[in-house]
């Protein structure tokens, strides 16, 4: 028997729309933060630079000295043989706990975590860094890389209990062998920060190869949590 | 251009009631909740702001201007939202989680203009008198497109539902 469309609807209606995030604060609160924020990034990029090749940030810069680098931008990455088909970007994502991979413009860490022997990094997850470690994001031409090995998150217990939900978004790195070898968090719920990073330490990705060579990879991937 | 201001404390109350309906209207738009949520906040602001003059009722000013800010903001970061495809805006009853997504994924597949009548009729629960109001088009397109929009629907739904 067919449903009628009173049926249907009332069937529809069981699934809701999420709520969004709350309105940003005040324009005067975000002129305010904005002025701190620019006294503190006056303050702080000064000393960070000086600290640093000048090669780590921008690859465009130095495509003289740092060959590799040069290498990732447009011209380059369209030789890899190993781009992401479309499909790889729709995930199951609603399920308990399980965990959706997107790609995101900005990559600003919050706190890091990085894996015993995985290599420093200069920072947030930036452009390649030089011939020794080269290293890619996702975004333009990059494509994220396939999921060989997904791992469900654990949900916490104390956040089941507590009634915590909601979305952590991390910045990983994944390295030459496709493995997770940093994890920073970008979106954090306290509570489920490590179930997160966690699972997602242990995903494996099929390595990105550029001009036939493996390379790291940084993207941010979007955990949900849900409350059955 | 003539047109009235809107009360804030009006444009909150519409906000709190309204939100996730009009972020899953972006998200149909946008299929980025980042972006999508960006897109909501910048419209609702600027109500709040008192910088808008509109006409008729506030809400269907709302979607109106979602939905022109999300297509300009869809044609300036199209790659990007290539890529990003997070745009899962439909929370699922505990144990359909499986239906949730083939009905995301049925939506998604629906023509805009078909999606976003569905979205509004069901899930803002407007009738479609207003709803056409909203979209600048007739009750009765608004119709046509709802009846086939939910005959697809059906079409694709009804045999996992009846599992």
């Amino acid at each position: 028997m067919d449903w009628s469309d009173d049926e249907f609807e009332a069937f529809l209606r069981q699934f809701r729309p999420c709520k969004p995030k709350a309105l940003p604060p005040h324009r005067r609160a975000v002129v305010a933060l904005a002025t701190a924020a620019v006294i503190v990034v006056a303050l702080v990029i000064p000393t960070r630079f000086a600290s640093k090749s000048p090669a780590a940030n921008d690859s465009t810069q130095t495509p003289a000295s740092t060959p590799s680098a040069a290498t990732n931008s447009g011209d380059g990455m369209s030789q890899r043989p190993n781009r992401v088909p479309e499909a790889n970007a729709t995930p199951p994502d609603a399920e308990k706990g399980t965990a959706m991979v997107s790609s995101s413009p900005t990559l600003s860490g919050l706190r890091g975590v990085k894996r015993p022997g995985s290599p420093p990094s200069n920072g947030p997850v930036t452009a390649a860094s030089g011939a020794a470690n080269r290293r890619l994001r996702v975004g333009g031409a990059v494509k994220p890389p396939i999921k060989l090995v997904d791992v469900k998150p654990v949900y916490p217990e104390d956040a089941l209990a507590a009634g915590i939900e909601g979305v952590i978004v991390l910045g990983i790195v994944i390295g030459e062998d496709g493995s997770v070898i940093e994890t920073r968090v970008l979106r954090s719920i306290p509570e489920l920060d490590q179930a997160a990073i966690d699972a997602v330490s242990q995903w494996q990705f099929k390595p990105t190869l550029l001009n036939g060579e493996p390379v790291e990879v940084e993207m941010a991937v979007t955990i949900n949590f849900t409350l059955p | 251009m003539s047109g009235t201001k809107v009360d804030r404390e009006h444009v909150r109350t519409l906000y709190e009631r309204h939100s996730p309906v009009l972020l899953a209207y972006a998200l149909s738009l946008l299929h980025d909740r980042a972006a999508s949520e960006d897109v909501l906040h910048q419209v609702v602001m600027r109500l709040l702001q008192g910088n808008v003059a509109i006409n008729g009722p506030p809400l269907h000013y709302l979607y109106r201007a979602i939905r022109n800010t999300s297509l300009n903001y869809r044609r300036e970061h199209s790659r990007e939202l290539e890529l990003a495809q997070n745009g899962h805006w439909l929370e699922s009853p505990p144990g359909m989680e499986e239906t949730g997504l083939a009905l995301q994924s049925a939506l998604a597949e629906l023509p805009d203009e078909q999606r976003e009548i569905m979205i509004l009729h069901v899930w803002g629960q407007m009738t479609f008198e207003e709803a056409a109001a909203a979209l600048d088009i007739s009750s009765n397109t608004a119709a046509s497109r709802y009846r086939y929009a939910l005959a697809k629907l059906k079409e694709r739904l009804q045999p996992l539902a009846k599992e």
